[in-house]
């Protein structure tokens, strides 16, 4: 009777955990925030440093992070551009392109945004656009930016959302990260999505 | 039994003594960690960081930074919503309050010195001379290293 009770205990325990490791497989352990529909991400057209535009398929077959942010920025978006840099040389795969859109269009012209960009990393790009063009393209990530009053000397701040977006090689907006995301998480999720 | 009573005594008077002597130190505003980042040649605008601590009896605050590297320094704070959109703001007043005994972190993401019109871009390495101003003690010179991440 004893005997029995346990044999089933250790039957049950081996069915468990052959479960568990073949649900560990299936579905990669991602660090970032899970996009919970994981569609088509939303297509953009903006501007590249030489006036040629750009859409979100000009990326298609890479890993891309999304980086909404404005090149007069002088904390949160240097700092964010730093660890994406370390997520680069972290993963050192071409296959990984990391694209700044600048949420600042009246400032940062797409020569602005890109060299902002490529001055953390040269393999960045740096985007921008018409007013229009910007405002769609945050619409259409759920991204929210305002320019804040101009001070005396016509400084002004832009609030914005300060995720970082992962699109997949499919084309997927997949997983994004709050602001301090440490760069290893990234760099362990870009590179489950470089596999796939 | 007067062993025992010598011992508590001992202990009773370390206990007060010591105390007094951490009192005892110079009670002026110590900075540690001061660092800014590495620029891109084209940026206008970058930050400083460090840890403040005020070991005096008396509160304090910053008040004011100046440094010939900026054409113009406000201390500023950056801080994040619910619906994760970072918002940024001059500190009320115009100051960073240094209460007596406690730590304060200027750190990426929060309290920073906002550093206007670079006057060259800050490149890997070099320090930068900044004069911090105090409501209360006199202005202290600290050097700012300039590096790539947060030490």
């Amino acid at each position: 009777m004893h005997g029995r009770f346990s044999r089933r205990v250790v039957i049950a325990l081996f069915v468990l955990l052959a479960l568990l490791a073949a649900a560990c497989e299936r579905a990669p352990e991602f660090r970032g925030t899970l996009n919970p529909e994981p569609a088509p991400a939303a297509d953009f057209e903006l501007t590249d440093a030489g006036g040629q535009t750009v859409t979100l398929s000009d990326f298609s077959g890479d890993v891309l992070l999304l980086y909404f942010g404005y090149t007069f920025c002088p904390d949160v978006c240097p700092a964010t551009m730093s660890e994406l840099r370390r997520v680069q040389q972290a993963v050192d795969s071409e296959g990984l392109q990391v694209v700044f859109v600048s949420v600042d269009p009246a400032r940062d012209t797409p020569e602005i945004a890109h060299a902002y960009a490529s001055g953390f990393h040269p393999a960045f790009v740096g985007l921008s656009g018409t007013p229009d063009a910007i405002a769609a393209t945050a619409e259409g990530w759920g991204v929210f930016y305002e320019a804040g009053e101009p001070d005396e000397s016509g400084n002004y701040a832009v609030d914005h959302t300060a995720r970082v977006f992962v699109v997949d090689k499919a084309g997927r907006y997949r997983l994004s990260y709050a602001f301090a995301t440490p760069p290893e998480d990234l760099v362990a999720d870009v590179e489950i999505l470089l596999e796939e | 039994m007067g062993a025992w009573h010598a011992r508590r005594l001992l202990i009773i008077l370390l206990g007060v003594l010591l105390p007094l002597a951490a009192c005892g130190s110079d009670g002026g505003i110590e900075v540690r960690g001061v660092w800014g980042r590495e620029s891109p040649s084209m940026a206008q605008n970058s930050a400083f960081y460090m840890e403040l601590r005020n070991e005096g009896d008396g509160g304090d605050a910053l008040i004011g930074v100046q440094s010939e590297a900026c054409s113009r320094v406000e201390l500023h704070e950056s801080s994040m919503d619910d619906n994760g959109v970072m918002r940024m703001a001059p500190v009320p007043g115009g100051r960073i309050p240094l209460p007596a005994g406690a730590a304060v972190s200027l750190a990426p993401g929060g309290l920073h010195v906002m550093c206007l019109g670079v006057t060259e871009p800050f490149a890997l390495g070099e320090t930068i001379v900044l004069t911090l101003e105090f409501a209360e003690h006199e202005p202290l010179e600290v050097e700012a290293e300039i590096r790539r991440d947060a030490p």
